[in-house]
C-alpha cells in the first residue's frame, strides 16, 4: 500500500504500465467460466439402484466460440434464451478484454444496451462537433457580397489568406506562444504535482485539489482582468520591485503578459492532471529504485516520468490546445501586439464580415491541433501498445 | 352568513394587501408598454439617455449594441426587415444604409434644421438623397491627439509628431480600427482635406509613416482596453481616439486630455435613422425629436458611456445652463478658440469618411500587416 493513500478510485484506474510492472501483480489468463448450476435431477423411480457413489460431474462444456449470432433488434427470433446467451458471451468478452485486450480482437457487434449508452455522445459529437466542423470547412469556400455570405465553391479565400504574410506571422507567433506556455506550465506544474502526489498527506492533497479547482468557478475574463492590478506599471508587482530599488518593468501588453494569461487558464488544470498521473505511480517502484542506489534525478527521469508519461503528455496537450485557441490573454494582457490567430479571426470577421476568410484561419488552427493531438496521443499510447 | 358580510380586521387587511399587490398587473394590462428595438453603439439605450423618454411615453428600448459600421451593416443584413425600429449609425455609413434600402425616408420639417450650430449640419454628407432626408444627425465629436499630460506637454500634443517621442516608446496605444488611425497618419503627411482621397503615391506614403510608428506602439485595444490603458498609465498616448474616451477619464480625475493638433482632426458623427419596415416609426420620430430637443442634447453631452457635442444652438445653451463645467471642459462655449464649431469653421476638422481610391479591404489588409509588423 503506498504511503499516500490515494482514493481507491484512482488506484483502480492505474495505468497498465504500472500494473504490468508491479511485483506480484500478474494479470494472468481470464478465469475459466463458471460451470452452469446443475439442476437437481429428479431421481428416476427405481433407477440407479442403491446408494452407490454419485457419478463424477460432467466436464464443463467447452467455451462457445467468441462470436455472436446476428442480433435480433426487433425482439423477434432471438427470444429470452438468445438474449441470455448473448449477455453471457458479452460478460465473458468483457472479462477477456480487461485481462488482455489484444487477445480479444474478434468481431463484436453492438448490442442494444451498448448502443443506448453510446448514442448520446455520438449524437452530441455529430451535432455539435462534426456538423459545425463540416460547415466551417464548407464556409471557407463561400463568398461575401454586401455583408452577406453567399454559398459558393471558390478557392479565393484560401488563396488570399495563405498568401498573406501577416497570416503566417500570426500562425508562427501563436504556435511559439502556445508551445512556450505548454513548456512553462509543465515545468512549473511538475514540482507542485510531485509535492501533492508524494509529499503531503491525503487530506492536504484533497484540499489542494479543491483549491486548484476553485479558479474555474470564476470567469476566466475576470481572472484575466485581475492581472491588470498586479502587472500594471503602477501595480502590485512593480510596487514590490520599487521597494527593492528595481523597475518599473513593463509587463502588460507584452508577450510576458500573454504567457501569464495562458498560465492563468491552464496551470491549475495541468497541476491537477499531473498530480493524478503521479499519484497513480506504484510507490514500490520508486522505493525500489532508491534502495538500489538510484539518485533522485535519475529516479525521476527513468522511473517516475516513464510511468506517468501518459498523464503528463495529456496535461501538456490540454495546455497547448487551450493556449493555442485563447483569445482573452493575448488580447487583454498581450495588447494584441502582435495578434495571435484567434485575434486574427476576430479582426477578419469585423472587417467586412469576412466569415469565410476567418473560417480559413479556423481550419488552419484545427489542422494544426489535430496534428499535434495525434502526435501527442501516439507518444502517450502508441509506443506502449506496439510493444 | 353574518360573518361573511362583516369581515374581521385581519380579513380586511389581507384584502387590502392583495389589492395593492395586484395593482401593477392591472395597470400593465390597461397600458401595454411599446418596445422599441434599437441598434446602436454602446450606451445609447441606457437609462441615462432613454430613461426619461421611456417613462414619459410608456415605451421600452431593447438595445442591440455593435462596434463599428461594418458590424452594424452585417447585423442589419442578417435580420429581416422591421427588426430594428431605430438605428444609430456613423454618418459615413448612412449612404450605404440608404443604398441597401435598410432605412425609411424622414420628413425634414419634423426636425430643427433652423437651429443648427453649423451650416454643414443641415445638409450633412450622405444624409440626403436629393431633397429627401434619410438620417438625422444628433451628436458629434472630434478625434486628435489623446495623451497623458504628465508625459506630453500641451504644446507637444499640438502635432501628431508627439507619437514618435522617445519617452513614449512602447507606450503609444491604438484604438483597434484602421479608419481613424490611418486618417490621422494621412493628416500627419499633410493631406489635409484630401485625407481620404489618396492616390497610390500618397497611400504608399501614409503606409510608410504608419509603419515608422510601429516601434512606438504598445498595443491595440477595444474601448475597454483603451480606457484601462490610459487610466492605469500603461499607455501615455493614444492614436485614433479623442475626447469621447479621455473625457470620461478626465471627469474621473485622470491626467489625460485630447486636443486637435495643427495638422487637423477628424470628426465622428452619429445620426439616427428609422429602420425599414418599422411599425413604430411615429414613436421613433418622437424619440429623435426628443434627442434633438435641448433636454436630449444635454443628455447626449453628458452621456455616461462617452460624451458627444451638442449640434443645436438651443442644446448648447441648455448645456451651458445645466452643466457649465462640462460645457467649459469640452470647449462648447461661444468665443472659445477651441470651440468644436470654430474648429470646423477654421477648416481644421475633417469629417470621417471611407477611403475614396482604395477599398476598405485594402486599408484593413494594411492594418493587419501593421499589427503584425
Amino acid at each position: 500500500m503506498p504511503a499516500f493513500g490515494w482514493p481507491g478510485a484512482f488506484r483502480a484506474h492505474r495505468a497498465p504500465d504500472v500494473a504490468d510492472a508491479t511485483p506480484g501483480f500478474r494479470p494472468g489468463p481470464p478465469p475459466p467460466p463458471r460451470p452452469p448450476p446443475q439442476k437437481k435431477k429428479k431421481k428416476k423411480k427405481g433407477g440407479g439402484g442403491g446408494g452407490g457413489a454419485r457419478p463424477p460431474p460432467p466436464p464443463p462444456p467447452p467455451p462457445p466460440p467468441l462470436s455472436l449470432p446476428p442480433p435480433s433488434w426487433g425482439g423477434g427470433g432471438g427470444g429470452g434464451a438468445g438474449r441470455r446467451k448473448r449477455a453471457l458471451l458479452c460478460r465473458r468478452h468483457i472479462g477477456a478484454s480487461l485481462a488482455n485486450q489484444r487477445d480479444c480482437n474478434h468481431g463484436h457487434r453492438m448490442t442494444r444496451f451498448a448502443l443506448t449508452f453510446r448514442l448520446p455522445i455520438i449524437l452530441w459529437q455529430a451535432l455539435f462537433f462534426v456538423g459545425p466542423l463540416a460547415f466551417m470547412v464548407a464556409m471557407s469556400f463561400f463568398l461575401v457580397k454586401n455583408y452577406r455570405m453567399e454559398e459558393a465553391f471558390e478557392l479565393k479565400n484560401w488563396a488570399r489568406m495563405l498568401t498573406r504574410g501577416y497570416v503566417w506571422d500570426s500562425y508562427w507567433y501563436t504556435l511559439q506562444m502556445a508551445a512556450l506556455s505548454t513548456v512553462t506550465a509543465t515545468l512549473v506544474g511538475f514540482p507542485a504535482a510531485w509535492t501533492l502526489a508524494f509529499r503531503v498527506s491525503a487530506s492536504v492533497r484533497r484540499w489542494a485539489i479543491f483549491l486548484l479547482i476553485i479558479p474555474f468557478f470564476t470567469s476566466y475574463l475576470v481572472r484575466t482582468f485581475s492581472w491588470f492590478v498586479i502587472l500594471a506599471e503602477s501595480g502590485v508587482l512593480n510596487a514590490g520591485f520599487g521597494v527593492a530599488g528595481l523597475g518599473p518593468f513593463t509587463m502588460l501588453n507584452t508577450p510576458f503578459g500573454t504567457i501569464v494569461g495562458y498560465l492563468t487558464l491552464t496551470l491549475p488544470l495541468v497541476v491537477i492532471l499531473q498530480t493524478i498521473a503521479l499519484a497513480n505511480i506504484d510507490q514500490n517502484l520508486v522505493q525500489a529504485a532508491r534502495n538500489l542506489g538510484c539518485p533522485s534525478t535519475r529516479v525521476i527521469w527513468t522511473v517516475v516520468i516513464p510511468l506517468a508519461k501518459t498523464g503528463l503528455i495529456v496535461a501538456a496537450l490540454f495546455c497547448f490546445i487551450l493556449s493555442f485557441g485563447d483569445f482573452v490573454a493575448p488580447y487583454y494582457l498581450g495588447g494584441s501586439s502582435p495578434p495571435t490567430l484567434p485575434i486574427l479571426i476576430i479582426d477578419t470577421t469585423k472587417s467586412g464580415q469576412q466569415w469565410p476568410r476567418a473560417a480559413v484561419v479556423a481550419v488552419m488552427m484545427m489542422i494544426t491541433l489535430f496534428s499535434i493531438a495525434a502526435t501527442a496521443i501516439w507518444l502517450a499510447y502508441g509506443k506502449r501498445s506496439s510493444k | 352568513m353574518t360573518k361573511l358580510l362583516t369581515p374581521t380586521r385581519r380579513e380586511m387587511m389581507a384584502l387590502a394587501g392583495a389589492t395593492a399587490l395586484s395593482a401593477p398587473f392591472v395597470g400593465r394590462a390597461w397600458a401595454q408598454t411599446t418596445e422599441l428595438n434599437m441598434l446602436a453603439w454602446y450606451g445609447h439605450g441606457e437609462p441615462d439617455i432613454v430613461g426619461a423618454f421611456e417613462e414619459a411615453n410608456n415605451v421600452k428600448f431593447k438595445p442591440k449594441y455593435y462596434a463599428g459600421g461594418d458590424n452594424m451593416l452585417a447585423l442589419i443584413a442578417q435580420s429581416p426587415p422591421g427588426t430594428y425600429d431605430v438605428i444609430l449609425s456613423d454618418a459615413e455609413f448612412v449612404q450605404q444604409l440608404n443604398a441597401a434600402g435598410y432605412i425609411e425616408p424622414l420628413n425634414a420639417d419634423d426636425y430643427p434644421f433652423d437651429d443648427m450650430l453649423h451650416e454643414d449640419f443641415t445638409k450633412f454628407p450622405g444624409h440626403w438623397d436629393g431633397d429627401t432626408l434619410f438620417s438625422m444627425m444628433v451628436r458629434f465629436g472630434h478625434l486628435g491627439v489623446s495623451y497623458n499630460t504628465t508625459a506630453i506637454s500641451a504644446e507637444e500634443a499640438m502635432s501628431y509628431k508627439c507619437f514618435w517621442k522617445e519617452n513614449v516608446k512602447g507606450k503609444v496605444g491604438h484604438f483597434d480600427w484602421h479608419l481613424p488611425t490611418l486618417g490621422m497618419m494621412s493628416l500627419y503627411n499633410g493631406n489635409g482635406a484630401g485625407l481620404w482621397d489618396l492616390d497610390d503615391a500618397k497611400w504608399d506614403a501614409v503606409q510608410e509613416s504608419t509603419m515608422s510608428l510601429r516601434p512606438q506602439v504598445g498595443g491595440f485595444f477595444d474601448y475597454g482596453g483603451t480606457f484601462n490603458g490610459l487610466k492605469n498609465g500603461e499607455m501615455l498616448a493614444m492614436c485614433g481616439i479623442g475626447d469621447w474616451i479621455t473625457g470620461v477619464l478626465e471627469k474621473d480625475g485622470a491626467p489625460v486630455a485630447s486636443v486637435i493638433p495643427n495638422e487637423g482632426g477628424i470628426q465622428w458623427t452619429e445620426s439616427y435613422c428609422i429602420g425599414k419596415g418599422s411599425e413604430k416609426a411615429d414613436i421613433v420620430k418622437s424619440f429623435m425629436q426628443y434627442m434633438l430637443s435641448p433636454e436630449g442634447q444635454v443628455k447626449s453631452a453628458q452621456m455616461a458611456a462617452y460624451p458627444g457635442n451638442a449640434i443645436t444652438k438651443a442644446g448648447r445653451a441648455a448645456l451651458i445652463a445645466a452643466d457649465p463645467k462640462e460645457a467649459a471642459r469640452t470647449n462648447q462655449t461661444d468665443g472659445n478658440p477651441m470651440d468644436p464649431i470654430t474648429l470646423i469653421k477654421d477648416g481644421r476638422i475633417h469629417y470621417r469618411n471611407i477611403p475614396v481610391q482604395q477599398t476598405l479591404e485594402d486599408w484593413n489588409d494594411f492594418w493587419s500587416e501593421y499589427k503584425n509588423a
